[in-house]
């Protein structure tokens, strides 16, 4: 099993697609400090902008890392005069990145690290039908639950541990460049544990969307079969049913899996998904995958492989 | 002892609409250890069928099947390491060289390295060992997959179709290869359509044909239960001749060297002489079919695919 595993890591590694998307992570990183630069500081411009505008339309003004933004009384009448007074009203915002933000970062880039997980799990197996490599490592293993775990285990324990390393690489790389702008306040004990759960809710997330693209492109015999069913259900079958038929979404994978990611409306009744905690979110989508995997792994082990 | 035995396989792939159909209808045979079999019959016949039950990867409808005492669909893990085999085109990782590719099998079984260099060294591969394998021609495939088989020293070779894609320089060597493998009294059992090869390299054969065993045993027997068959005319116009007869209800073909053939045993030779006279064509030569295994196999398989 574990000279399975090993071979089966290595091909893993030696695959195009794992290659690619290495070398486009290895970018990411060395870009990141001036391109997360930008993006805060452009993001900055535009919420104060949005300020400015919800004050010159006298709307309700928007509360800001706890403040609420200031506003001019109703009775200045004059546009000009009110656009002169919210400018002077409207204090600039604070374009620096601080390194206690960095989940600002990992969330959305953790939904791109989870569809890559999907994309490697479904390509690991399918290229392995398609190529006709399966039939000739049953006949070296001929245990088909040994290879299917043993595969399952390469792909998707690489993608957890990939996905963590780079979240802390990304976070290693950025800290001198919060650091540099003093912007380093608020990174204690509470922050690293919170970023430290982020990280981990992401990379197991990441290598359970690996562990279904794999499960499902190993029944649909074809990386094709196993991206288009996968993101055809999630996109668009759930996105139907989450948004018509409400009472649906905590039992939906998507929803479930942005309330495990977010991991931020633990216990609270007004989180994304109405009833749905954390844990509950993680059991749930855990007890989908165990069902999917044991589905596969019975399909896998009864079908003819030819 | 026999280390492979069939016994009434049977295996049906279900179509559309509920239909099925029968790839393998009750075959059955048996290779005695040691020597070289082949394995003999047209496409679809199920021939790689067959090599798949035996190898644990396709579940007999019905029937049975043991490999070296051991049934593969229950216990294939017990003769893995005990059979090499090479099913169709090996399908390996075409990013990785050839030694490359080997290692990573050896490594399953916790064999040795310096086997992979034996075993490219024996089917000619060692200068190209380091090349990638996306640079490899079908023929060198074709050896690497061999010597992927022959990794392990198995006692039994499954080999289905292993000079596909060779060239004569390939074939021969390959048929030297098993000879010497078989003649160390390890089994090889080889699938072909190569019917020369297998009657220089086989010692003993079985003739599939529409998923039924149509004929078993030594080569020479196989040989002598056909008979003398068939009919070689030679005429300056083959195509005429040709359809002359089959306009007066022959059956006759222009084989490979230009000679028109009949599958009419040799006794009915006047009455071809007669028809073809009877258009004024006069054949140069007119004797009995040699009884080479490529016209036994026609025969036999003839035979297996009439209700």
């Amino acid at each position: 099993m574990t000279a399975l595993v090993e071979v089966e890591v290595r091909r893993l590694w030696a695959r195009r697609l794992t290659r690619t998307l290495g070398i486009v992570l290895l970018v990411g990183m060395v870009v990141a400090p001036p391109v997360v630069d930008r993006a805060f500081r452009e993001r900055a411009r535009i919420e104060r902008d949005a300020d400015l505008e919800r004050c010159i339309q006298a709307q309700p003004p928007k509360v800001r890392d706890g403040v609420t933004m200031p506003t001019i009384p109703d009775t200045v009448r004059s546009p000009a005069e009110r656009a002169a007074r919210c400018e002077r009203a409207i204090p600039p915002r604070d374009g620096t990145f601080h390194l206690r933000e960095i989940g600002e970062i990992l969330r959305p880039l953790g939904a791109l690290l989870i569809i890559a997980g999907f994309m490697v799990g479904a390509s690991a197996i399918g290229a392995d039908w398609q190529a006709g490599f399966l039939p000739t490592l049953l006949t070296w293993e001929g245990r088909r639950t040994r290879v299917f775990l043993a595969k399952l285990v390469a792909v998707a324990g690489t993608v957890l541990v990939a996905v963590a390393v780079w979240q802390v690489l990304l976070t290693l790389v950025l800290t001198p460049f919060a650091a540099a702008r003093d912007a380093t306040d608020g990174t204690g004990a509470a922050w690293l544990r919170e970023t430290g759960g982020l990280g981990l809710r992401v990379a197991a997330v990441a290598a359970g969307a690996t562990a279904v693209g794999y499960a499902l492109a190993l029944v649909g015999r074809g990386t094709a079969a196993a991206l288009g069913g996968g993101l055809a259900y999630v996109l668009v079958l759930e996105s139907v049913l989450s948004s018509n038929f409400t009472p649906l979404r905590p039992w939906l994978v998507l929803d479930n899996a942005i309330v495990f990611v977010k991991g931020q409306f633990e216990g609270g009744p007004g989180g994304d998904v109405p009833g749905r905690t954390v844990v509950a979110s993680a059991v749930l989508l855990a007890a989908y995958l165990a069902v999917l995997l044991s589905v596969a792994a019975i399909v896998f082990r009864r079908r003819d492989v030819t | 002892m026999a280390v492979i035995e069939v016994d009434e396989l049977r295996k049906e792939y279900r179509l559309r609409r509920g239909r099925r159909t029968a790839a393998l209808d009750g075959v059955s045979f048996e290779v005695p250890e040691g020597g070289v079999f082949g394995f003999v019959g047209p496409n679809g016949a199920g021939k790689t069928t067959t090599i798949r039950c035996l190898l644990g990867l396709v579940r007999p409808t019905s029937g049975r099947c043991s490999v070296l005492g051991v049934d593969p669909q229950v216990h294939v893990e017990r003769i893995q390491r005990r059979v090499g085999s090479l099913i169709e085109t090996q399908a390996l990782f075409p990013a990785f060289s050839g030694h490359r590719n080997l290692a990573h099998l050896a490594r399953l079984h916790r064999l040795p390295l310096r086997r992979v260099d034996d075993v490219l060294e024996q089917v000619g591969l060692a200068e190209r060992a380091d090349d990638a394998l996306a640079t490899y021609s079908l023929g060198m495939h074709q050896r690497l997959g061999i010597a992927a088989a022959l990794l392990k020293e198995p006692e039994l070779l499954i080999l289905d179709e292993p000079a596909n894609g060779l060239d004569p320089q390939g074939i021969v060597e390959i048929r030297h290869l098993l000879e010497r493998i078989g003649g160390e009294g390890r089994t090889v059992f080889v699938s072909s359509h190569q019917l020369a090869e297998v009657q220089q390299v086989c010692d003993r054969v079985a003739v599939l044909a529409r998923g039924r065993c149509v004929a078993t045993g030594p080569v020479d027997d196989v040989l002598a239960s056909v008979g003398t068959t068939g009919i070689v005319v030679r005429v300056d116009d083959p195509p005429a001749a040709v359809a002359v007869l089959v306009a007066d209800g022959f059956e006759a073909w222009i084989d490979d060297d230009g000679a028109v053939r009949s599958a009419l045993p040799p006794g009915d030779a006047p009455l071809l002489a007669r028809a073809l006279a009877g258009h004024d064509i006069y054949p140069r030569e007119l004797r009995a079919g040699g009884a080479s295994l490529e016209e036994a196999f026609l025969e036999l398989t003839r035979r297996g695919q009439q209700p």
